[in-house]
């Protein structure tokens, strides 16, 4: 990633696609089973068997995305919202 | 200013060329060792040990009659869970019997593991410990340390992660490169192996990528699965649904075996059970778990291997009756479609279904993907040391080279060397291994000619499998050439000498020094072969295609 012109700040965006992404489809693996309308085995093994995909989503979303603002803008809201989601679930439990 | 299709193909190029070199010489180490997984069980363990060369002697008969006496000799609190390993190829070298405490009501709980030779049915291990020492006490062969050495690289948990991680990042690389590579039924057919060296080391990159497509992406798809699912998934899953209980989420998801006691005791029909099992030719039993030993209630399970079908599949029987109850798979409580899924991954991932065919297709395909990483790599430092590319000196690139190739024909020598560790000292395979790698590397990097220090090492391996026959009959007590020439030793042997013959072919054919340093070839022509790979790259290239 050496191009400064194709992509901008390049050490940031590095860090968000190798740790931010890996952090976040985690996260979002977790929460999956809280919303997700399918029978117990798939709501819960679901998520796990689409971890991958969640995470290459990101991952090249994260690289190829022109402003790094806005990938750490949706990143933010997707880390927000599923934190709730598994908070809220965890309260109610 | 605007983000152009041609900016986008090129941002595509760099994240595939970045993510690539990275991961490059780890992709080739995972993928490698993987396609000689596929053989680990049963081809390398019947080769491994010579106990196996004959069919065992344990006859449904015996092993019943071994487990009642275990079981009559063992305090009752050991007959909770008995299981016996049933000696085969495809699982364990020897008969192994275990005779476990209930480890859920005592966190103390211990077990018995009874060892037997195979085909003397001698008494050759006994241990009694924790339960969590258990299975430390099976011996490793050189299949088993391949196997392992994919699976996790022997780190535990961190190797489980980065094989996961390698498979996602193998996933990224197939996604960036089948964006910068739209033109995809045009690069099945370009293969242009004498324009150029940088040009053959392209088109063989993209011809192999294209055909195994379908394959990469599985072998993506489920190592990442695999890799991260114990450390990082199933925790993941549970947190939410159970509450961080991971215990409780596989209890949830799993069959329940454990029968309800009746404290009527019944004779356990532990014979004619496995009777049944061994006279249906189409499955072969791997293991027998026997729950609530001497109760009317008891349950048993016989895990067993089916080649026509693709997950493991578990029969149920009642053991005071000897009556079938049911057959299921692993993953069949957990129901929907990803249960289906989950049942075929490991078979799929090791192609454990089909037979033979289909293990040497996946082997093919594996080592086409060890080539991808190693192409890719060899195009990155190509395209900088000799082309335009990059900012650091020549040297620099070269240095890059060298442990490129030290590292992955390196582990092809070391890969070859187990067979002889294994023969001539069993206990130091793993040592071994890795020294022979250690001393492959050094050398590589110590050396100024990457071709020939290629050459070199994949000839050793060469003779490293050629003259395998000859360490067999030096070492083996009863030759098995003497017996039948189609036993599955025979023809593993054979095909290991033929993989030989076939590596050194390739040492032969590879060349000794970079092809455009060819002396018969003028400064003109070597500058034309540069300027008509470039041509014919750039023709190809993402840069061209975006125009």
């Amino acid at each position: 990633m050496k191009n400064p012109i194709l992509f901008s700040s390049p050490v940031y965006r590095t860090l968000t696609a190798v740790a931010a992404c890996l952090l976040l489809s985690v996260v979002i693996t977790a929460a999956m089973p809280a919303y997700l309308p399918l029978n117990q085995g798939d709501r819960i093994a679901g998520p796990t068997l689409l971890f991958p995909f969640i995470w290459l989503t990101l991952f090249i979303y994260s690289a190829m995305a022109k402003s790094l603002l806005r990938v750490w803008s949706v990143f933010a809201v997707l880390l927000i919202s599923h934190l709730g989601l598994i908070a809220w679930v965890l309260k109610g439990s | 200013m605007a983000t152009t299709k041609r900016d986008q193909l090129k941002k595509f190029y760099i994240l595939h060329s970045w993510v690539g070199v990275i991961t490059g010489i780890l992709l080739f180490v995972i993928a490698f060792t993987g396609a000689v997984s596929v053989f680990a069980r049963p081809d390398l363990k019947l080769w491994a040990n010579e106990s196996l060369h004959q069919p065992s002697a344990a006859t449904p008969q015996i092993i019943a009659e071994l487990i009642h006496d275990a079981a009559a000799n063992t305090d009752e609190s050991f007959h909770h869970e008995i299981h016996a390993f049933l000696p085969s190829p495809s699982v364990w070298t020897n008969l192994v019997l275990i005779l476990e405490q209930d480890h859920d009501e005592d966190p103390d709980a211990q077990a018995l593991w009874l060892e037997y030779h195979p085909q003397t049915l001698e008494l050759i291990k006994r241990w009694q410990g924790d339960t969590e020492e258990l299975f430390d006490q099976r011996s490793q062969d050189m299949s088993d340390f391949i196997s392992g050495f994919h699976a996790d690289l022997h780190l535990g948990r961190v190797g489980l992660i980065l094989t996961g991680l390698l498979g996602l990042t193998l996933m990224a690389s197939i996604a960036t490169g089948l964006f910068i590579h739209r033109k995809i039924l045009k690069e099945l057919f370009s293969f242009r192996p004498h324009r150029s060296f940088r040009l053959l080391l392209t088109d063989t990159h993209k011809v192999i990528s294209v055909w195994g497509i379908l394959f990469h992406s599985m072998i993506g798809f489920t190592g990442a699965f695999l890799g991260l699912a114990t450390v990082l998934l199933v925790p993941a899953a549970a947190f939410v649904s159970f509450s961080g209980d991971q215990e409780k989420l596989l209890e949830t998801l799993s069959p329940e075996v454990y029968p309800v006691l009746s404290s009527n005791y019944a004779d356990m029909q532990v014979q004619p059970i496995l009777e049944q099992i061994y006279n249906d030719q189409k499955i072969e039993p791997l293991r027998i778990s026997i729950y609530g030993w001497g109760d009317k209630n008891a349950v048993g399970f016989v895990d067993t291997f089916n080649q026509s079908r693709m997950p493991r599949e578990n029969y149920k029987f009642q053991m005071a009756t000897a009556q079938q109850l049911e057959t299921s798979t692993r993953f069949e409580t957990v129901g929907g479609v990803s249960g289906q899924i989950l049942d075929v991954i490991y078979p799929l991932h090791f192609g454990n279904f089909g037979g033979i065919a289909v293990k040497i297709l996946w082997a093919v395909l594996g080592v086409s993907t060890s080539l991808i990483a190693l192409t890719g790599m060899m195009i990155w430092v190509e395209r900088r040391a000799f082309g335009s590319e990059g900012n650091l000196s020549k040297q620099n690139y070269q240095r890059l080279s060298r442990l490129t190739i030290g590292s992955c024909a390196g582990l092809v020598v070391a890969c070859c060397g187990l067979f002889w560790f294994q023969r001539l000292a069993h206990d130091w395979v793993s040592v071994g291994f890795f020294c022979v790698w250690g001393v492959a590397l050094l050398y590589s990097l110590l050396r100024n000619n990457d071709f020939q220090t290629c050459r070199q090492l994949l000839g050793a391996s060469a003779f490293l499998l050629i003259a395998l026959p000859i360490l067999d009959s030096v070492t083996l007590d009863k030759n098995p050439l003497y017996g039948s020439t189609a036993s599955h030793f025979n023809i593993i042997s054979l095909a290991l000498v033929f993989i030989g013959a076939g590596l050194g072919f390739i040492a032969k054919k590879l060349p000794s020094e970079r092809p455009s340093n060819n002396k018969s070839t003028s400064s003109a022509d070597q500058d034309k072969l540069v300027e008509e790979a470039d041509v014919a790259e750039k023709t190809d290239s993402i840069i061209e295609g975006s125009l």
